[in-house]
C-alpha cells in the first residue's frame, strides 16, 4: 500500500497492561469506526493504550500533540511554495483520512476551539474531510478512525471541549490503575524491583490525596516510571523521589516538605 | 453605641485638646478595626489612662497603639491592655507604661494570638516586681528578643536575669539591654524551637497525604517555667499540639528537629483518631491497669499505621530513650515497654519485657480491635505488680515527647465515629421550608431563634390581616405592610480558616435581596454632570468595539496565500533571484468575548463623607457605576452590577442592581439610584457568589471588578486576619473558573493588604477618591483591550 503511512506503522508490540475491559471496548468501537475520546489525567497510559490498539488492529497511528498555536491548516494541510509553483501538502489528519490510519489528537483541549471544529465532518456518518483551499473533499478511507484524549481535571473553562464536539465521541475513562496493576507497570517499565515499585505507587497515592488540597494533579504513572528508572540505575531512592517526583510537581515549599516527609514514611 | 466620635463627647471631655486631636486623627482607623463595643472600650481606656495623670504623651500612645494591637490579635484584648497599664501605674513610671504600650503592637504581631498576648501582659506584670529596672531596657529590645524567643523562652530568659541580678540594678540593666555575656548566653540557650504556626500547613498536608482526610489542629501552650504541660492531647477529635517544640536532643543521640517532632506527634495522634473506632471502658480498672492498657493501645495504633507507612517507625523510634537500667519505678518499666513494642532493635532482657513482647506478637492478627489492648494490658499489669513497685499515676508517665496523654479513648462517653471522621466540620445549613398557612399556624415558634436558626418556615402564599381585609390595611398583605424585603433562598459558601489551613464548609450564607428603586433623576443628573468625560471617552470606546477579521501577513506557514507576496516571489523566481518564502497569511478573528461583573461594597463606611466635600463615598460609587455602565454598554460587552453588605456570617446580603441579560435602561438605573450603604464587609462570600453568577455566563473571559473602601470585616469576626485570608482564598477559587478579579480600593492605606489579597497586579488604589468616576471606565478599558 501507500508508503507514506507505512512509517506510522508500529512494528513491535508495545507493552500495555490492560486495566479493565478497555481493550475489548475499543475493539468494538473500532469495528464500527466510532470516534473515541480517552479521558483521564496526564501520564496514566492513554497514549500507550492507543499505540497498543493500533498495533493490535494493525493500523498505522498518526499522533498530533495539540497546542494553542495550532491552526486548522496544521491539521488539514496547506499550499507550500516550491520550484514548480505551489504544492499542496496534506496535514496529518488528511493523511490519516486518505490512507486509513488512526489519527490520535493528544490533549485536544489545548487546541483552540475554532481549530477542533475541522474534525466534525469526519466524526459523523459523512466521514469526509473538506480541503477547502484545495477544493477537494476527501472521503475517509474505511479503516480510518479518529481518537482524541483529554484531561477533564483542568478546571479552567477556557480549556474545555465544546459540547458539540464531545457528543461526537464514545468515551473511555482512564484513571491511575489500581495499586497492584500500577506496581506491575512501574516495575516493568522502569526496571525497578516489585518491592520498590510498590513503594513508589504508595507514594503516588499519598500525593493523589492532596489533589485539590494544594496540588493540581497527583503524581502520574509516568513520573513513577522516571523515579523507578533512576532507582534501577542505582540512585538512592529518596533522592530519586525528590528529583523525579516531588520537585517537578510543586513549587510550594510547604507542599514540598509534606511530600518529602510522605516519601520518608516508605523508606 | 455609635461610630460617631461626636457621640462620645462625655468620655472625651477629660482629654486635653491635643489628645482630642490625636484621637480624631486615629478615629477613622479605629472605626475600621473595632466593633461598636470595641470602640467603647477603646475610648474608656483612653479616659482611664488620662485619669492616671501621667501626661498627654501616654494617652496618645494608647490612642495610636490600641487599634494596632486589635488589628493583630483582635479587639478583645484591648480592655486587658488598658487594665494592665492601670495596674502598673502604682509600681512603675509613666515612661515604662508608655513604652509597654508603644511596643504592644510588636508583641501582638509576634505572638499572633490573643491568649498568648494576655499571658505576655501577665509576664510583664510579674517582671516589674522582680526586676523593676530591667523592664525598660527589655522593652527597648523587644523586637530583637521576639525574633529569637517564644513567649516561654522570653520568660525564662528574663526571670533568670531577674533572679541573678535581683539586687544589683546596674547589672540588671546590662542584662536586660543584652549587654552582658551571660545575657547573650541565656538568650542562645532559649532560642525558640519550631513554632506550630510556622509549620502547621506542612503538617496538615502531610497528614492529608497519608490518610486522605483532614485533621484539625490547635496550638496549646504549656507552663513556661517548667516547660511542662506540653503533652499533646486529643479532645473533641481535635489534635491539640504544643505551640512550639524545641529540637529533641537527648545526650549521645542524633537530634530530632522540632518539625520532625511535630510530624511524629501529629502522626501519632492521627493514628489514634483513625484506628480507635471504639472507646475503651475504664470501668473496674485500677490506675496501673489503665496505664498499661494505654501503652498497649499506643503500640497497637502505631503498629497498624506502620503497616501502611513503614517509615513512621523510624520517626517514632528516634524519640524513645528508655534503657534497661530504668528499673526502679513503674514509669521506667512503662517507658521500656513502650520502646520495646515499637523498636525490635531495642535490647532488653527483663523477663517482664520479654513476656510483653511475646504477648504483643501473638496479638498481631487481632490488632484491629482495641479489646486486644485491654486484654494484653490487664495481663501485663498483673505480672508487673509482681515486681512490687508502687505505682504513682502522677509521676509514672511516658517520656516520649510525641505521645499524647491518651485521654482520647478513655474520656469520651459516647464515641461517635462519624464525628471523629468529620471533626471540625460542624456547621448547620439553614433549611427553608415552604408551608401552607395551616401548617404554619399549627406549629410553635421558637421565640429566641435568630438568623442562624436551623429551619426557617416560609409561607408559600401571602398572608393577609384577618379581620380587616380591605379596611385599614387597604387589602395589603403583612409583607407589604411591615414585612422585610423578600429574600432569595440561601446560598451557602465555605470559608477559609487560615489558622487551621482548612475550609469551614457552608460557613457563610448569602441571601439575595431585592433592590429598592430610587429617583431616576439622580442618574440623569450624573450623566449631565459628567458630559465632558463621557465625550472624551467616546474615542477610546469606539476603538474597543469588535473589529471582525484581521490579517497577519508575511508568514511562511500561514493558512492562505497572500496573493501580492506570491506574485512578488514568483517574479523573483523567474528573474532567478532568491524568492521570499513568506507568501502566506493568516486571518485572525478579533472578537470580544468578555463578561464583566462589578461588585460594590455597600457597607456602612460608604456613607462617610469624602473629605472637604459634600458627597459620600457611596455617591461617588454610584457615579462611577453610571459612567462605567454607559461605557460598557457602548462597547457591547455583557455586564452586571451587584452589591453586598453583611451582618455576620449568616446574613450576607447580596443585591443585583443590573443583571447580565438586562438592558441598561430605567429599571437598573432606578435601582442604582436607590442604593444604600449599611453594615459590614464580608467580602469572600460575596466574591464567591459573584463567581457563581459569572460562571453562568458563556463568555470565555470573565472579569470581576470589586470596588471597596476598606478591608474585609464583619461583626462576628474578631481576628482581623481571618477575612483577609478568606477573601484571598475566594479570589483564588473564582480564578480556577477562569475569572479574573480586580480590586479598586478607595482606602488610601490599602496598599499593603489589597496586594496581598488580590495579587500584585490586580488592584488599584484610587488615592483621590473624587476621581473614581473617571477612573473606573478607564480601568475597564485598560483591562479588556
Ligand atoms: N496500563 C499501562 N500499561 C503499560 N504502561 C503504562 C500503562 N499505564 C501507564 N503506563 C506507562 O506510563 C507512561 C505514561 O503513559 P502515557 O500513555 O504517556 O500517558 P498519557 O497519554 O495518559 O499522558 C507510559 O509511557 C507507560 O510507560
Ligand atoms: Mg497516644
Amino acid at each position: 500500500m501507500s508508503t507514506i503511512v507505512d512509517q506510522y506503522r508500529i512494528s513491535q508490540e508495545p507493552y500495555y497492561r490492560s486495566v479493565a475491559d478497555e481493550v475489548a471496548l475499543f475493539e468494538a468501537a473500532y469495528s464500527v469506526r466510532m470516534p473515541m475520546m480517552l479521558k483521564g489525567p496526564t501520564g496514566c497510559g492513554k497514549t500507550r493504550f492507543v499505540e497498543y490498539m493500533a498495533y493490535k488492529l494493525d493500523r498505522p497511528l498518526i499522533t498530533v500533540a495539540c497546542n494553542e498555536d495550532m491552526t486548522a491548516s496544521d491539521l488539514v494541510g496547506r499550499f507550500l511554495l516550491s520550484a514548480q509553483g505551489t504544492e499542496w501538502q496534506d496535514g496529518p489528519l488528511a493523511i490519516a483520512a486518505r490512507h486509513g490510519a488512526i489519527c490520535y489528537l493528544d490533549e485536544v483541549v489545548e487546541a483552540r476551539q475554532d481549530t477542533t471544529v475541522v474534525i466534525h465532518p469526519l466524526t459523523d456518518n459523512r466521514r469526509v474531510l473538506p480541503l477547502e483551499k484545495k477544493g477537494e473533499l476527501v472521503h475517509a478511507h474505511p479503516d480510518f478512525q479518529i481518537v482524541i484524549s483529554y484531561n477533564p481535571g483542568y478546571q479552567s473553562l477556557m480549556k474545555d471541549l465544546k459540547q458539540s464536539t464531545k457528543q461526537r465521541f464514545g468515551g473511555l475513562d482512564f484513571t491511575y490503575p489500581e495499586h497492584d496493576i500500577e506496581t506491575e507497570i512501574v516495575a516493568h517499565e522502569s526496571g525497578a524491583s516489585a518491592e520498590m515499585a510498590d513503594k513508589l505507587v504508595s507514594i503516588a497515592e499519598r500525593s493523589r490525596n492532596l489533589k485539590g488540597h494544594g496540588l493540581d494533579e497527583g503524581l502520574s504513572t509516568r513520573m513513577l516510571i522516571y523515579a523507578g528508572s533512576l532507582i534501577a540505575k542505582g540512585v538512592n531512592p529518596q533522592a530519586a523521589c525528590r528529583v523525579a517526583l516531588v520537585r517537578p510537581i510543586t513549587d510550594d515549599p510547604d507542599m514540598r516538605d509534606a511530600l518529602d516527609a510522605a516519601v520518608t514514611t516508605f523508606f | 453605641m455609635s461610630i460617631n466620635l461626636a457621640d462620645y463627647a462625655e468620655l472625651l471631655e477629660d482629654l486635653s485638646p491635643h489628645s482630642q486631636e490625636a484621637l480624631k486623627a486615629n478615629w477613622h482607623e479605629a472605626t475600621k478595626v473595632f466593633s461598636p463595643r470595641g470602640l467603647d472600650n477603646y475610648l474608656k481606656g483612653a479616659a482611664a489612662i488620662r485619669g492616671l495623670g501621667k501626661g498627654d504623651s501616654l494617652v496618645e500612645t494608647w490612642i495610636e497603639e490600641a487599634p494596632m494591637v486589635a488589628k493583630e490579635v483582635g479587639e478583645d484584648v484591648v480592655g486587658d491592655l488598658a487594665a494592665a497599664s492601670l495596674m502598673l501605674a502604682s509600681r512603675t513610671s509613666g515612661a515604662v507604661i508608655e513604652l509597654l504600650l508603644a511596643t504592644s503592637a510588636t508583641a501582638a504581631n509576634r505572638l499572633g494570638d490573643a491568649e498568648l498576648f494576655l499571658k505576655y501582659l501577665q509576664f510583664i506584670n510579674t517582671l516589674i516586681s522582680q526586676a523593676p529596672r530591667g523592664v525598660r531596657p527589655m522593652l527597648d529590645k523587644l523586637e530583637v528578643l521576639f525574633q529569637q524567643l517564644t513567649l516561654g523562652g522570653l520568660r525564662r530568659w528574663a526571670l533568670w536575669g531577674a533572679h541573678a541580678h535581683r539586687t544589683n540594678y546596674e547589672e540588671q540593666i546590662r542584662y536586660f539591654s543584652l549587654d552582658s555575656k551571660e545575657s547573650l548566653a541565656m538568650l542562645q540557650k532559649e532560642r525558640k524551637g519550631t513554632l506550630l504556626v510556622d509549620v502547621q500547613r506542612r503538617i496538615n498536608m502531610y497528614l492529608r497525604a497519608l490518610w486522605a482526610r483532614d485533621f484539625f489542629m490547635r496550638p496549646t501552650s504549656g507552663d513556661f517555667e517548667t516547660r511542662e504541660g506540653y503533652r499533646p492531647y486529643i479532645e473533641d477529635y481535635l489534635l491539640h499540639l504544643p505551640d512550639a517544640f524545641d529540637d529533641f536532643a537527648p545526650e549521645d543521640r542524633e537530634p530530632v528537629s522540632g518539625l520532625e517532632l511535630y510530624r511524629a506527634t501529629a502522626a501519632h495522634c492521627a493514628a489514634h483518631v483513625v484506628e480507635t473506632k471504639h472507646p475503651i471502658s475504664a470501668e473496674a480498672l485500677n490506675p496501673m491497669q489503665m496505664a498499661l492498657i494505654s501503652v498497649i493501645e499506643d503500640a497497637r495504633v502505631e503498629a497498624l499505621s506502620i503497616r501502611r507507612f513503614p517509615g513512621l517507625k523510624q520517626i517514632w523510634c528516634k524519640l524513645h530513650t528508655a534503657t534497661p537500667d530504668m528499673n526502679t519505678s513503674v514509669g521506667g518499666y512503662l517507658n521500656r515497654l513502650a520502646r520495646a513494642l515499637l523498636d525490635e532493635s531495642y535490647q532488653d532482657n527483663d523477663a517482664w519485657i520479654i513476656e510483653a513482647r511475646s504477648l504483643f506478637a501473638l496479638a498481631q492478627d487481632r490488632l484491629d480491635n482495641n479489646h486486644t489492648s485491654w486484654e494484653v494490658g490487664v495481663q501485663l499489669a498483673h505480672s508487673l505488680s509482681q515486681k512490687r513497685i508502687a505505682f504513682n499515676p502522677r509521676t509514672d508517665l511516658l517520656d516520649a515527647p510525641y505521645r499524647d496523654d491518651n485521654r482520647y479513648f478513655w474520656e469520651f462517653e459516647e464515641f461517635d465515629f462519624n464525628k471523629a471522621a468529620n471533626a471540625g466540620y460542624e456547621s448547620v445549613k439553614q433549611v427553608r421550608k415552604y408551608v401552607s398557612a395551616i401548617e404554619m399556624a399549627n406549629e410553635v415558634d421558637v421565640e429566641n431563634a435568630g438568623e442562624d436558626a436551623e429551619e426557617v418556615w416560609v409561607l408559600d402564599t401571602e398572608l393577609f390581616p384577618y379581620e380587616n381585609i380591605g379596611e385599614e390595611s387597604g387589602g395589603k398583605s403583612y409583607n407589604e405592610l411591615e414585612g422585610k424585603e423578600p429574600v432569595s433562598d440561601p446560598f451557602h459558601y465555605s470559608e477559609w480558616d487560615y489558622q487551621i489551613q482548612l475550609e469551614r464548609p457552608a460557613w457563610a450564607t448569602v441571601l439575595e435581596k431585592r433592590a429598592k428603586s430610587g429617583d431616576l433623576q439622580i442618574i440623569e443628573a450624573i450623566t449631565a454632570q459628567y458630559k465632558r468625560e463621557i465625550h472624551r471617552m467616546k474615542f477610546l470606546l469606539d476603538a474597543m468595539q469588535p473589529q471582525g477579521v484581521q490579517r497577519i501577513r508575511r508568514l511562511e506557514d500561514g493558512d492562505e496565500i497572500d496573493i501580492n507576496a506570491a506574485i512578488a516571489s514568483f517574479t523573483d523566481i523567474r528573474l532567478g533571484n532568491q524568492p521570499d518564502p513568506r507568501i502566506m497569511m493568516r486571518s485572525v478573528r478579533k472578537i470580544r468575548d468578555f463578561s464583566i461583573l462589578v461588585l460594590l461594597d455597600l457597607s456602612e463606611s460608604t456613607n462617610e463623607i469624602v473629605q472637604d466635600q459634600d458627597y459620600s463615598v457611596l455617591d461617588l460609587t454610584r457615579q462611577a457605576c453610571v459612567l462605567l455602565a454607559d461605557a460598557i454598554s457602548k462597547v457591547g460587552d455583557p455586564f452586571a452590577i451587584h452589591g453586598f453588605c453583611s451582618d455576620g456570617r449568616h446574613d450576607v446580603e447580596y443585591i443585583r442592581f443590573k443583571d447580565f441579560d438586562q438592558h441598561w435602561n430605567e429599571t437598573p438605573k432606578a435601582k442604582l439610584a436607590g442604593m444604600t450603604g449599611q453594615r459590614s464587609t464580608r467580602m469572600g462570600a460575596a466574591i464567591r457568589h459573584a463567581g457563581h453568577h459569572l460562571n453562568l455566563q458563556r463568555s470565555s473571559k470573565k472579569l470581576l471588578i470589586v470596588i471597596t473602601d476598606g478591608e474585609p470585616a464583619d461583626v462576628d469576626v474578631r481576628d482581623p486576619q481571618y477575612l483577609r485570608f478568606d477573601t484571598k482564598k475566594a479570589v483564588e477559587e473564582v480564578a480556577k473558573n477562569g475569572i479574573v478579579t480586580y480590586c479598586m480600593s478607595l482606602d488610601p492605606r490599602a496598599d499593603q493588604y489589597v496586594s496581598r489579597i488580590f495579587g500584585q497586579k490586580n488592584y488599584m488604589v484610587v488615592d483621590h477618591v473624587e476621581r473614581l468616576p473617571e477612573k473606573l471606565p478607564l480601568l475597564y478599558a485598560g483591562l479588556t483591550r
